[in-house]
């Protein structure tokens, strides 16, 4: 024992050795795949004539105001999209897993059809379908918000529906119950505080996606932020890659936002760990 | 506070052609630990749920204190619950966990504080109440969920067989932890097992259910040694099925064993099935014997002694390890009886191939 133990610890130095060194690795693969775009399109965005560093297409970006409107627009469509989805999404995985079981196949089966279906095809199914009906209501921009909620479902209710099968929501529920707790308490007090990775994640997916929906607001003629984008690359390149990178900024800042909030149970642990 | 008595009246349950609960009646006594025993889909968790209300029946009543509790939903019937899953929620500590029916209540926290640090002392576990869920064991998960139902004052404790998830060690105390805090809390209490020595162990009364009805309710003692059917003698315990033919002495000639006494009244000359245990046999060995000893299997405290009669049929005999010395596999047997058999059934003919063996089952 005594002669194996240091050289078993040599072994098992090496190879963490290595394990650091590989992970580093990819590490650095993996970050260089994602920093160096980046990087090349802002050295794009600020090179004028001449390789000059120059701000005017940020100072022409900030000047334009359809930037705005259309940025704006795109925040409350995205917002009015995680709303609907979070309405519609969590009641609905959480009930037929505890009510109608059997329901579920048809469910993740339907959840992935917008994955199968072009967006064209949705809209002009949906023109064809409630032309007649709705048309006042096709014409505000807040008709993107269900069809967004449709179309992210496969990454939205898939995401939901992994956290609700990792915990045993049935026997929560019935102990929940039997502890005298109503539905709505047992939803508020037992389930989502123990589904609420999965629920930030879910609406994470379903607002991002709204935020880069380009063909279905396009053939609707709304200017949304990413129709914006592609109207100013038909005309100004470095503009372009300029409102990308504010687009990537704006998504960054709420999704840290997003992380920083969501990690608090995780936070908890970690407290509970160092007094225990 | 309200430990009262349970009552059940001809609960029905179908699950479309299957018929769970067929008529099924149970008096729990103030107090008392009744368990269900039977193998799975024998209905006896169907019973268990419908109690707390978790399956709604298709006929029957429940009542608890002469209340009829039937409709009441499951929020209202205040049953303590203690599942086969682990049922601790996870984001709240296991003190918080204890508080969860209290706070529904409405009790003040400093109340809550108290019951929870009474609660995990009587569960053994006053030092652990800050710990979440996955930093417990699966054995301590189960004692807070226990102190957690508790913590309501119930009015009957409902254990669906709390313990199937651990392993056979901590299986056994905890057991034992249990029944000392149901005689402790002096609460009537219902649990749900398919173990049979667990059942033997820990309860008042065990009612045997199979197929939906209960086939026998008495002490441990009486279902061990006098089962009322078939079933109840080939699922609790160890017990050997050996063919004969009854005479006019009032012996069963067996094909493989010689002659067996039995009590009771069979007419001579039919068909019989001898159910006996293995510690109601005996064995020596004998130069002439028709029988032979073709397997010792060791179990610890005793040998199990496999003997082949003249027809090819075996039968399991108890040896304890001083007999066990005298014995040698291969040798010339001949088996006796130590006590009366436990059943003789019946064989009309030869359709009777169709009840099933549980000879094995455990």
């Amino acid at each position: 024992m005594v002669t194996v133990t240091p050289s078993g610890d040599g072994l098992h130095l090496r190879q963490a050795g290595i394990g650091r060194m590989f992970r580093a690795v990819v590490l650095a693969i993996v970050g260089a795949f994602f920093v160096i775009p980046i990087l090349a399109s802002a050295r794009y965005s600020v090179l004028g004539v001449h390789n000059h560093i120059t701000f005017s297409a940020y100072r022409s970006l900030f000047d334009d105001p359809n930037f705005r409107s259309s940025l704006w627009l795109s925040l409350q469509v995205a917002i009015a999209t995680v709303i609907l989805t979070g309405l519609l999404v969590i009641p609905t995985s959480i009930w037929v897993t505890v009510r109608i079981p059997k329901l579920r196949g048809l469910l993740d089966a339907l959840s992935i059809v917008p994955l199968g279906v072009p967006s064209v095809v949705v809209v002009l199914g949906l023109l064809g379908a409630y032309h007649s009906i709705l048309n006042l209501i096709l014409t505000s921009p807040f008709i993107l918000a269900p069809i967004y909620v449709m179309l992210a479902l496969p990454y939205s209710y898939r995401t939901f529906d992994t956290a609700v099968r990792s915990l045993d929501i049935n026997t929560l529920v019935e102990a929940s119950q039997s502890l005298g707790a109503s539905w709505t308490r047992t939803l508020t007090g037992v389930l989502l505080p123990n589904l609420r990775a999965g629920m930030v994640g879910a609406l994470i997916l379903a607002g991002a996606y709204a935020l880069g929906e380009f063909v279905v607001a396009s053939l609707l003629s709304f200017n949304t932020f990413p129709v914006y984008i592609v109207q100013i690359g038909l005309t100004a390149a470095a503009e372009a890659v300029a409102v990308s990178l504010v687009a990537l900024l704006v998504a960054f800042i709420p999704l840290s936002l997003v992380t920083i909030f969501g990690g608090g149970r995780s936070k908890s642990t970690r407290r509970m760990r160092v007094a225990g | 506070m309200s430990q009262g008595e349970l009552r059940l009246e001809g609960l029905e349950k179908y699950y479309g052609a299957m018929h769970a609960l067929d008529g099924f009646s149970l008096h729990v006594g103030a107090g008392e630990l009744v368990v269900l025993l039977g193998p799975s889909g024998c209905g006896k968790t169907t019973a268990l749920r419908s109690v707390a209300g978790l399956e709604r029946l298709d006929g029957g009543r429940v009542f608890v204190d002469d209340q009829d509790i039937t409709h009441q939903p499951t929020a209202k019937r205040n049953m303590g619950i203690v599942f086969q899953h682990y049922s601790l929620f996870p984001h709240l500590t296991a003190a918080q966990n204890i508080e969860f029916g209290l706070k529904i209540r409405r009790i003040a926290a400093a109340k809550r504080r108290d019951r929870s640090r009474e609660l995990l002392e009587l569960v053994g576990l006053a030092d652990l109440g800050e710990r979440f869920a996955h930093q417990l064991s699966g054995g301590q998960q189960q004692r807070i969920a226990l102190a957690r139902a508790l913590a309501i004052e119930p009015a009957v404790l409902l254990l669906d067989e709390p313990l199937s998830a651990l392993d056979a060690k901590v299986r056994v105390s905890l057991r034992e932890e249990i029944r000392r805090v149901q005689k402790e809390v002096g609460i009537a209490t219902i649990f749900v097992t398919h173990d049979q020595e667990e059942a033997l162990a820990i309860a008042d009364r065990i009612g045997v259910m199979n197929q939906g009805v209960l086939e026998q309710l008495g002490t441990p003692a009486e279902i061990y040694a006098a089962p009322a059917t078939e079933f109840v003698a080939e699922f609790v315990g160890k017990v050997n099925r050996i063919h004969g033919t009854t005479t006019r002495e009032g012996t069963v000639l067996t094909r493989g064993f010689g002659a067996f006494s039995i009590g009771g009244t069979l007419s001579a000359g039919s068909e019989v099935a001898v159910l006996v245990r293995p510690e109601q046999l005996g064995i020596r060995v004998v130069a002439d014997g028709d029988c032979r000893l073709v397997e010792m299997s060791f179990l610890g405290s005793s040998f199990a002694a496999h003997v082949q009669g003249v027809d090819g049929s075996k039968v399991v005999v108890a040896v304890s390890p001083e007999e066990s010395i005298a014995l040698s596999v291969g040798d010339p047997v001949e088996i006796f009886q130590r006590g009366p058999t436990l059943l003789v059934l019946p064989q009309q003919d030869n359709a009777n191939v169709q009840i099933p063996e549980y000879a094995e089952s455990d």
